[in-house]
């Protein structure tokens, strides 16, 4: 069935589509959003269940090849260091993302010109700044102004409690005279704009049942719907089609929930499908005008892959810790070794992110976003009777440079239950990046001695966490030349006019922070550059 | 499907049993029981019935268990300590899909069960809606904590 043209066709309802529709809602354009998963109420979260725990290895998995569920579509990282995880539903990986919310620094928007090395990008942090402090507000986000390692802004709302864990680590950091704050999170740590407060269950990643994690599926989707955005759920795209005689696009293919292909018309298309998903269809959107994908005559749709390759280290403490209790990625962040500096062996830097501890079952099985069960017998009760209780960690996570040859393209054979070809990703962890896990790992070490831990266990080795695959950016890159890049400076791909992309495969390069903050600024300025660009949006 | 609870004979339902045992042994002190209950065994059972790969990877696994145990000196439940514990490793090296899924499993259903969760100091309750209580720092201590960075001054590099 063909359907009539809507003005603005997004496709994905996660953290960006959201954005970029809150952003034109005031334009009256008939917006129509197409998302692969269906809204997954907070009754149905596994949190509120007596095995919560279980589901984490099943249908709540991060990991869609784990999960398999009908919405989901595999992804073949047999030739990856670390696999791509994400969640498919209203709200997209929001879902199940754990809520730290740092933004990037200024310095992350101008690698080249400071560094030498990637590529700056076409907007700076001045620029994207308001679009932070807006998003801050839908989301309600909280945090403790008058960070040092930030241009000053304020979070609206007071910082979540750090607790005992928390403490420690800082005070471990203030001894040694190194910089950490109090993570900025999207979680309530008071009620909200109709939203109930964080009450501290600890298993983010499960659905927050309160409804304090700023999920898009609780922030945004409720003004959206409420303000006549069209929302249609188990619609998955298959292809985005072109006008051969104008290039321009004209809307989609899509498998509907009754199992057929639909055809959406649009005058203007926005892709929002995750830095994984998006190259994902633009590849398989093959036409005589774009043999090699859509909008990839650079041959930069899916080139540049990034994540933020991380480990973890842990300290062993005289007291409990109690580091389940609380949002489980977030209590402080420590920036002292960001920004670059010459006298290190490595280029541009990471943060050390004291997240809680885990849940029991979690720690039995290796740790979050790791696969590696710990040893049976005596040495397992030691473990939870002398380490697990006493534990506090530190993770390194580190700036992830673009490189070609970490790519998403088509595999060949597999695909999703419609038929549509799976993403491949090719990824391996560069040098640079392994100087800065050596160097992190020995300064997360040292904190958590200057903290007061006894021992140090449980550091990575030679392995960076596998299935960490959570933030996805590089794979369509913006730049303002068209030879080296997909989109320019406001989100539209160089070779189609009206086809515009807004999350993190944007990304020109990746930070050291949690991506989705930056993902959200970035479409709220492209939303609002669409508003400013709307007599000649197509020239 | 077999019925989860008549999966195994009742031989190798003991054998099991003692295996999870030695796989997690309880803490007489603080009175944390083995894995060796009925609970972990049924869900094993489950696991087992309901997925006719990993049913036949256990039955193999179990009579390889029993196999290893007569060599050694008898029914499993037979040796002491130390020689279960030499079973096991040899198990461990003999079948190691097997071992790799007994013990994940193990964890998966062991560490599930609400009476233990309670024991290491979680809720035994689902997490939501009640949570943990965790009482907010006030500005003042924040202050007083974050004095130093802040003495410190900007950390960043404006451009
Ligand atoms: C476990 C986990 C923890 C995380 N923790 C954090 C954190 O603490 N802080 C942080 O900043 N970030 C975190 N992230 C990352 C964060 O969730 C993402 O950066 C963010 O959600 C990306 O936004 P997006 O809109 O690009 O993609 P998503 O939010 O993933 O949304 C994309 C949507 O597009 C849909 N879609 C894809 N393809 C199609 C198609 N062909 N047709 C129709 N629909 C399609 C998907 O179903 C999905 O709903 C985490 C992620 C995970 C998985
Ligand atoms: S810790 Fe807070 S944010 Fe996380 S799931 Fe619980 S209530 Fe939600």
């Amino acid at each position: 069935m063909s359907y009539e043209p809507v003005d603005v066709l997004i496709i994905g309802a996660g953290a960006a589509g959201a954005a970029i529709a809150w952003s034109l809602v005031e334009t009256r354009m008939r917006i129509l959003c197409l998302e692969q998963g269906p809204h997954v109420h907070d009754k149905d979260y596994p949190s509120r269940n007596q095995d919560y725990e279980l589901s984490r290895y099943g249908d709540f998995s991060c990991d869609p090849n784990v999960r398999k569920l009908p919405q989901d579509y595999p992804i073949n990282s047999a030739d990856s260091e670390i696999t791509p995880v994400n969640f498919n539903a209203v709200g997209g990986s929001t879902v199940n993302f754990l809520g730290h919310w740092p933004r990037m620094h200024p310095s992350d928007f101008r690698a080249r010109s400071l560094d030498g090395v990637a590529d700056d990008w076409p907007v700076d942090y001045a620029t994207l700044a308001p679009f932070y402090d807006m998003n801050d507000r839908i989301t309600g986000v909280s945090g403790l102004g008058g960070n040092p390692a930030y241009p000053d802004y304020k979070p609206p709302l007071p910082p979540i409690p750090i607790d005992k864990l928390g403490q420690t680590l800082a005070r471990g950091f203030n001894a040694l005279g190194w910089h950490w704050w109090p993570s900025d999170v999207a979680i309530l740590s008071q009620d909200y704009d109709g939203r109930t407060k964080c009450v501290n269950a600890g298993t983010c990643d499960l659905g927050c049942a309160a409804g304090a994690k700023g999920g898009t599926n609780f922030t945004y989707w409720p003004i959206l719907e409420n303000a006549g955005v069209e929302l249609k759920t188990g619609c998955r795209v298959r292809e985005i089609l072109v006008d051969e005689d104008t290039g321009f696009a004209t809307g989609v293919l899509y498998h509907g929930p009754d199992g057929q292909v639909h055809e959406q018309k649009a005058e203007m298309v926005i892709v929002a499908c995750n830095g994984v998903g998006t190259p994902r269809l633009l590849l398989n959107s093959k036409s005589k005008l774009f043999p090699d994908g859509l909008a990839n005559r650079s041959s930069q749709v899916g080139r540049n892959l990034m994540f933020h390759p991380l480990t973890g280290v842990t300290g062993i403490f005289d007291e409990p810790m109690e580091g389940f209790k609380g949002p489980m990625a977030c209590s402080i962040l420590s920036q002292e070794f960001y920004e670059s500096d010459p006298n290190r062996d490595f280029v541009r830097g990471y943060g050390l992110h004291s997240g809680r501890y885990t849940t029991p079952m979690t720690y039995a099985l290796g740790g979050y976003g790791v696969d590696d069960p710990i040893a049976w017998g005596r040495e397992h009760r030691e473990k939870f009777d002398d380490l697990y209780p006493y534990s506090a960690g530190l993770t390194v996570v580190t700036e992830d440079l673009p490189e070609e040859k970490n790519t998403v393209t088509l595999d060949p054979d597999l695909t999703d239950s419609d038929g549509i070809p799976a993403p491949k990703i090719d990824y391996t962890v560069g040098d640079n990046t392994w100087k800065m896990i050596a160097h992190g790992e020995a300064g997360a070490e040292k904190a958590l001695i200057a903290a007061g831990a006894k021992r140090i266990v449980g550091k990575g080795g030679d392995k960076v966490w596998w299935r960490a695959g959570w933030h996805q950016m590089g794979t369509c890159r913006m730049g303002s030349d068209p030879e080296r890049s997909v989109v320019n400076g406001w989100g539209r791909t160089h070779d189609v006019k009206n086809l515009f992309i807004v999350d993190g495969s944007i990304f020109v390069t990746s930070g050291a922070v949690n991506p989705t903050s930056t993902i959200q600024a970035l479409a709220l300025f492209i939303g609002d550059s669409i508003k400013n660009n709307i007599a000649n949006l197509f020239d | 499907m077999t019925n989860n609870r008549e999966h195994w004979s009742e031989d190798e339902r003991v054998l099991l049993v003692a295996i999870l045992d030695q796989l997690i042994p309880a803490n007489e002190e603080k009175k944390i029981p083995s894995a060796g209950d009925p609970g972990t065994a049924l869900y094993l059972a489950g696991i087992a019935a309901g997925d006719d790969q990993i049913g036949t990877l256990f039955a193999r696994g179990l009579k390889r268990a029993a196999e290893l145990s007569n060599t050694t000196g008898g029914a499993f439940v037979s040796l002491n300590n130390s020689e279960q514990i030499a079973v096991i490793r040899q198990l461990e090296e003999a079948e190691p899909a097997f071992f790799e899924a007994l013990l994940r499993h193990t964890y998966m259903a062991y560490y599930s069960r609400p009476d233990i969760r309670a024991l290491l100091g979680l809720l035994a309750k689902p997490t939501q809606p009640d949570g943990y209580d965790v009482p907010s720092e006030t500005p003042e201590f924040m202050a007083e904590l974050t004095a130093p960075v802040r003495r410190r001054g900007q950390v960043y590099r404006a451009c």
